[in-house]
């Protein structure tokens, strides 16, 4: 048994959208990382910074084109089979053939997996799924077949579970629901998450992983270590009476974040909270604002705001207006070549 | 003993898929129906006045050549486009590379896939083909039961070891309809499907097509269904000696076929792992 239960060596993946001509998109950049048991990992980014992919690689349905990663000391390329019997990933994309059952479903992947069906009822129990079992998978919501998702990953009782965005098609009181089940009944097991719920990473991991576009680190540690290295202690979260632009949400002169009508303001002592809030009174069209301590809820979204931080650098045409991407330099709209 | 438990859950997944598609299993019996009729009626015209067109005799001789053809066909053609569809399906639907990493081979789904089907059109094949068969005087001795169950049962690993080359192809390209046909309409040229081989045999392509005849696992099969139900006084028959000599061949060639598939469908799958085309629909 390796005293690491993952270890990944900078990790390369790129994929070429035409297999035989042009250029190869690199999607993972050298990610390097590693949990020693029980930890927990979230792998946070924007779209397209690799997260997926990293998963998909950790799972062994991708081969890396440079780098490795070790689970439980089982190599991904060599030791397929021995990775393939300690993990099990739960993805948004896997579908299921409509015309079966929760059951027939259930006893299909427990087949496969070589586990047991029943193995899923304790989750199935918890979730209120147990009257659904013998009804076909073609009546059921987006958050019942998230919740099967995971039965049937859960059914394998792997070492390390990979869930790829899980969260996503829940509900408020299915989602708590489902962390307090993880939180109180899986016990043992490594999670790496990728999940955009700041409360998700907040309660089931210990450690970060935070990517930006083109699948590069940005920053790892532990959730602790990250809180530390955050040059913002306060947060600053006010809801404006009206549609608050960015020009003047840019004017108040502090990094901020739109959540939905709110905004949240990140500054580094009590003496910019200070300012900033005199410049709120000034403006006088907020219907309240609140300042807080930097909790791991902000620590995720400051990282969000970073690995975004590249796009406040895009550009616009100067001919027709519209968006161009950061790496071009012409108008895909009007095909005007930029200076 | 994994393996054989996973193929069963594969095989037994598919047969209740279709059986909950009832539609659908309505639609390929009307359609074996309406290629029966088809190819009866061309071989019943071609066969006018054509009496020595085929090694066999009288003017039913070309529609037994061609309702043999179906009969034997039934069991394999929709089966294999069935089973090279079921890549981009699981794919599309996601459970491909679930498989993979619960360690379900492309090559396990799929044999899963065409057991299913050859079971269906098992079924189709005795309701829709073999009663025309009986009405045109085509009969199965029983004491050749075993022989047509034999030959059916290596032709069908013969066609799967068609159907892992072809889904290796799906695995990295995506548009493969064309492809499906092109494979399966040679496979039926070279069975002997429209015209048989040993027609040929005078021609400059003779030796060729008797080798083929001979050695190619479908086409020593479709010889040995017709010669056994083509009536011995018009031309059929076949000792049972002959039909396991024959046996033995398709066996040998089918391994080597399987093998090879194998290797390629395998090497397939870790390219497209390398490639990322694995599930990318």
């Amino acid at each position: 048994m390796a005293d690491k239960i993952v270890v990944a060596d900078k990790i390369v993946k790129e994929f070429k959208p035409n297999l035989f001509m042009g250029e190869a998109i690199r999607i993972i950049d050298g990610v390097s990382f590693e949990l020693d048991r029980e930890e927990s990992l979230a792998i946070i980014g924007p779209n397209g910074s690799g997260k997926t992919t990293l998963l998909k690689i950790l799972a062994t349905i991708y081969l890396p084109d440079s780098g490795t990663a070790l689970i439980d000391g089982y190599d991904i390329i060599k030791d397929t089979e021995e990775v393939r019997n300690r993990i099990s990933l739960v993805s948004p994309a896997l579908d299921f053939q409509k015309k079966l059952t929760l059951k027939e479903t259930l006893k299909f992947f427990a087949d496969i997996q070589d586990s047991k069906i029943d193995q899923a009822f304790d989750f199935l129990q918890y979730m209120g799924l147990m009257p659904m079992l013998d009804l076909r998978l073609e009546t059921f919501s987006e958050g019942q077949k998230a919740m099967t998702r995971l039965a049937i990953g859960l059914m394998k009782k792997p070492e390390i579970l990979l869930l790829d965005e899980v969260f996503a098609t829940l509900d408020f009181r299915r989602r708590e629901h489902l962390i307090k089940y993880l939180e109180d009944y899986v016990k043992g097991i490594t999670l790496i998450i990728v999940d955009h719920h700041s409360e998700v990473v907040d309660r089931l991991c210990t450690k970060m992983l935070l990517m930006k576009r083109g699948g590069s680190t940005l920053k790892i540690g532990s959730v602790g270590e990250i809180f530390e290295r955050s040059p913002y202690k306060y947060d600053v979260i006010a809801v404006p009476k009206k549609y608050m632009s960015e020009e003047i949400s840019e004017g108040f002169g502090y990094p901020y974040m739109r959540l939905g009508g709110r905004v949240r303001f990140f500054v580094k002592n009590k003496e910019e909270a200070d300012d900033l809030i005199e410049r709120m009174f000034e403006w006088d069209k907020f219907v309240s604002f609140e300042v807080s301590g930097v909790s791991m809820d902000d620590i995720y979204w400051l990282s969000m705001l970073e690995s975004a931080e590249e796009e406040r650098f895009k550009k616009f045409c100067t001919q027709c207006g519209a968006f161009i991407p950061r790496d071009l330099n012409f108008c895909l709209q009007c095909g005007y070549f930029l200076d | 003993m994994g393996y054989f438990k996973t193929l069963n859950a594969c095989t037994w997944r598919y047969l209740k898929i279709d059986w909950r598609y009832k539609f659908s299993i309505v639609t390929d019996a009307i359609w074996t129906m309406v290629t029966v009729v088809a190819f009866g009626t061309l071989g019943y015209a071609a066969g006018q006045g054509n009496e020595n067109f085929v090694k066999y005799q009288g003017t039913n001789a070309f529609i037994w050549i061609l309702v043999t053809g179906i009969f034997y066909w039934t069991f394999f053609s929709r089966p294999f486009e069935e089973s090279v569809l079921a890549v981009p399906e699981e794919a599309a639907r996601g459970t491909l590379g679930f498989l993979v990493t619960n360690q379900v081979s492309p090559a396990t789904m799929l044999t899963g896939r065409m057991v299913s089907s050859v079971f269906k059109f098992t079924i189709i094949a005795a309701a829709v083909v073999y009663p025309v068969m009986y009405v045109l005087d085509l009969r199965i001795p029983p004491e050749y039961l075993l022989e047509i169950f034999l030959i059916l049962f290596i032709s069908m690993f013969f066609m799967l070891a068609l159907v892992f080359i072809v889904s290796a192809l799906t695995l990295i390209v995506k548009k493969i309809g064309v492809i499906i046909n092109i494979f399966l309409h040679s496979s039926r040229i070279l069975s002997g499907f429209y015209f048989p081989l040993s027609n040929g045999k005078e021609s400059e392509f003779g030796p060729v097509a008797m080798w083929i005849e001979n050695y190619l696992p479908i086409a020593r099969g479709l010889v040995m269904i017709r010669d056994i139900v083509i009536p011995e006084d018009k031309g059929g028959g076949i000792s049972h000696t002959a039909v396991w000599e024959g046996l033995e061949w398709m066996l040998i060639g089918t391994v080597i076929a399987l093998v090879f598939a194998f290797i390629f469908i395998a090497k397939i799958t870790d390219l497209s792992r390398k490639w990322g085309t694995l599930e990318f629909y």
